[in-house]
């Protein structure tokens, strides 16, 4: 009887265990405390997440392996920006240590499980975005303008500039697209959406009196003519999944233009296009991970499916919420508490909750 | 019989007579616009729309050609489309040409009100010295118009000074190879001398005088150079301790003095034109970023002297007693595209500047995308 008792509590209480941690283990687990600000949100590969931290004098680039590892600093150095993960690999770029206005900036390649770092590229600039994809590094560059003070000289206006190189960092640096900003305008004219099957994509935002067109253009690698995809009115989003383009659109049913966005993709192999959403929020950040499309919406995680109608929220968005990332099966988060930031894993499969126990 | 009104009907005519007043009064139909708003060294302007000082009611403002929407069309007027414009000169024929900067093109207004392209490709930046559309411009900023009836422009991506005729042959006329930074782009550079090889960095107004003297706002260098009837370069001296900031526009009077406008320093330059310049002081208070600018003869010795602001996108007239807003207003909004009286007329970035006679001004209204005319009427008011 006593054993029969025992065996109940034991049954019971194991029962309660497992139920507490399955509870437990949807919720965002705290890798580590930010020191400063985040200067690039997390991002990843299949075995890593790297995020850079601090301020631009002295950033930290920060990684910790997937499902559990803990972070540890891979990198230390002034402005480091532009931050992309491969493999075992970071990329990130970083400010030349001098206090002269002609410092450039290097590309860098960092072994993320021995801490090393090797130069790829010499820049001009620190590189606002990086991608990368069969075998090919590309960036982008903003240059000053030439004449800051003076709005209307076109030829010292604002540069972006897209470029590309060899990921192991051999043969030249190709120029891909350079895009003169109109004079007044900061940064973010154009952006760099992704690499895929050797052809670099990005979109550019133009603007004409008030209003404002997003082009998406893209260049076979490395030295193709640059191809205009499709033109959308608005400020539009994208990302490069590995068989498809995906941007945001204007709602096709939602009454107010300003309020609701469509999703559209376009396959890189035949260029077919179709809608698979359609009402979500002009707030969400459209997202993709491997061959998964995600919104990250004011208060919910949506996931979408290849087909309209598929789509289905995962998450609701915690409330000390700054940013977030999805990378395989887990959000990686920035959080707020309370006068500092956090960065948090979020399991969003129950095989990613399993993991998170289990460390390999 | 006493007739009793309504309560309704009287308030709803009080409320239609008044109504009718205010608009009376903003068409400019009753009333004369207050002038002097802050007097003094202060600047000055007509109407005071929302407290804000405004342009005159005397001065006209129209388009005569392009519109808001940036592009490249030849054509009608009405229908052309410039990118950019960044200076307009004025032949000796009544043309009007263009310095089209996002198109790399020069463009031609015809008295005819024809908009067609003089040398250029539309889009096509570069540098070849060639005949009308195999000619390649760079972002050319600057224009005037020469001696013989041909034109200078300021190739401001190529730092050169190229000449075009008016059948549209390209050459250069003053600017050297520079180095190239790592997009191949040239970056100009510094060095006085015979034409051929001197350097200028970004290159924006031009002036020309009798004497085939060509006058250069070298905004990258912060200078005035000056390119003499023999082809020499040489630069113009400034007096006293402050420095020209980047000069984008300079105008000459009919006293042999030169004008220079000095968009990041907000002032304005003058001085003979051997110089040294001297910069303006109190009367010239209150410029944000004057782009251009531009005298109007008037006689041998009368002339007046107007200013494009790109930073309050306004035009003004410089005047012993301070600034006199003529057309556009000085509110702190950022422009707009609006034709009409001084005090109605709006502007987006007015960069280039120039006179067409005594009473006529040429705006090449940068943001706007479009070539304004501004007529003076009744003259205007006289520089002392």
């Amino acid at each position: 009887m006593k054993l029969r008792l025992l065996a109940v509590t034991v049954l019971l209480a194991a029962a309660g265990a497992v139920t507490i941690a399955a509870v437990r283990s949807a919720r965002p687990r705290v890798l580590s405390e930010v020191g400063g600000r985040v200067l690039s949100p997390p991002t990843g590969s299949d075995r890593w997440v790297a995020w850079v931290e601090g301020d631009q004098e002295e950033s930290r680039l920060m990684a910790a392996r997937r499902h559990g590892g803990r972070p540890r600093v891979a990198l230390i150095g002034r402005g480091l920006s532009g931050l992309a993960v491969a493999e075992d690999s970071a990329f990130v770029t970083r400010a030349d240590e001098s206090e002269e206005d002609e410092a450039g900036a290097s590309l860098l390649r960092v072994d993320l499980r021995t801490g090393t770092s090797e130069a790829l590229a010499r820049l001009t600039t620190g590189a606002e975005q990086i991608a990368f994809g069969d075998g090919w590094l590309c960036w982008r560059e903003e240059r000053e303008a030439a004449l800051p003070e003076v709005p209307f000289v076109v030829a010292a206006a604002p540069l972006t500039v897209l470029r590309a190189r060899s990921t192991n960092g051999s043969g030249d640096v190709h120029t891909l697209a350079i895009m003169g900003g109109r004079p007044g305008e900061g940064k973010g004219r154009a952006e760099l959406v992704g690499v895929a099957e050797a052809e670099a994509y990005w979109l550019e935002r133009r603007t004409s009196g008030s209003s404002e067109t997003t082009v998406f253009r893209r260049v076979a690698l490395p030295r193709g003519e640059p191809e205009t995809l499709i033109r959308e009115a608005g400020r539009r989003a994208a990302v490069l999944t590995q068989d498809a383009l995906v941007w945001t659109a204007p709602s096709l049913e939602g009454a107010e233009s300003n309020q609701f966005v469509a999703v559209k993709r376009r396959s890189l192999r035949n260029g077919a296009v179709k809608v698979i959403a359609d009402w979500l929020s002009t707030t969400g950040e459209l997202q993709a991970s491997h061959d998964e499309v995600y919104v990250q919406g004011r208060s919910w995680l949506w996931h979408l499916g290849s087909e309209r109608g598929e789509q289905r929220r995962l998450r609701r968005r915690p409330g000390r919420f700054v940013t977030g990332r999805v990378v395989g099966d887990e959000q990686y988060l920035v959080l707020r508490s309370r006068d500092r930031l956090a960065v948090a894993a979020r399991p969003l499969t129950w095989w990613s909750r399993i993991r998170s126990f289990i460390p390999l | 019989m006493k007739r009793e009104v309504h309560p309704i009907i009287g308030l709803v005519g009080i409320l239609l007579a008044l109504t009718i007043v205010q608009v009376l009064y903003w068409r400019g139909l009753i009333g004369e616009p207050p002038e002097g708003v802050r007097g003094g060294a202060e600047p000055r302007g007509g109407k005071v729309a929302s407290g804000a000082p405004s342009g005159l009611a005397e001065v006209s403002v129209s388009t005569i050609a392009g519109e808001p929407a940036p592009g490249y069309r030849d054509g009608p007027s009405a229908e052309a489309r410039f990118d950019g414009p960044a200076a307009v000169a004025v032949g000796a024929r009544g043309d009007i040409y263009v310095a089209d900067s996002r198109n790399h093109c020069v463009r031609v207004v015809g008295r005819s009100g024809q908009v067609a392209i003089l040398a250029g490709a539309a889009g096509e930046p570069g540098y070849a010295d060639r005949a009308g559309v195999e000619a390649r411009f760079f972002a050319p900023a600057g224009i005037a118009a020469a001696w013989d009836g041909s034109l200078l422009v300021a190739d401001t991506g190529n730092h050169r000074i190229r000449r075009v005729t008016l059948e549209g042959r390209v050459s250069t006329y003053a600017g050297a190879d520079t180095p190239l930074d790592d997009l191949e782009r040239p970056v100009g550079g510094y060095r006085d001398g015979p034409s051929a090889g001197a350097e200028f960095r970004y290159p924006v107004g031009l002036a020309v005088d009798e004497n085939r003297a060509v006058y250069v706002a070298d905004s990258g260098n912060g200078c005035v150079r000056v390119i003499s009837a023999g082809g020499e370069v040489s630069t113009l001296p400034v007096s006293g301790e402050a420095e020209l900031g980047t000069p984008t526009e300079l105008a000459l009077g009919p006293g042999e003095e030169i004008w220079v406008a000095d968009t990041s320093t907000g002032g304005v330059w003058a001085g003979p034109r051997e110089g040294p310049l001297k910069r303006l002081g109190e009367e010239v208070e209150g410029l944000a970023a004057p782009s251009g600018i531009a005298v109007l003869s008037r006689g041998s010795d009368e002339a007046g002297v107007y200013i494009a602001d790109a930073g309050k996108h306004c035009l003004w007239q410089i005047r012993k007693e301070g600034l006199l807003l003529i057309a556009g207003q000085d509110d702190g909004y950022g422009g707009g595209w609006e034709d009409g009286p001084g005090y109605a007329a709006q502007f987006s970035t007015p960069a280039g500047l120039a006179g067409g006679g005594a009473d006529e001004l040429y705006v090449a209204d940068f943001g706007n995308n479009c070539l304004r005319r501004v007529t003076l009427r009744g003259g205007g008011e006289e520089a002392d």
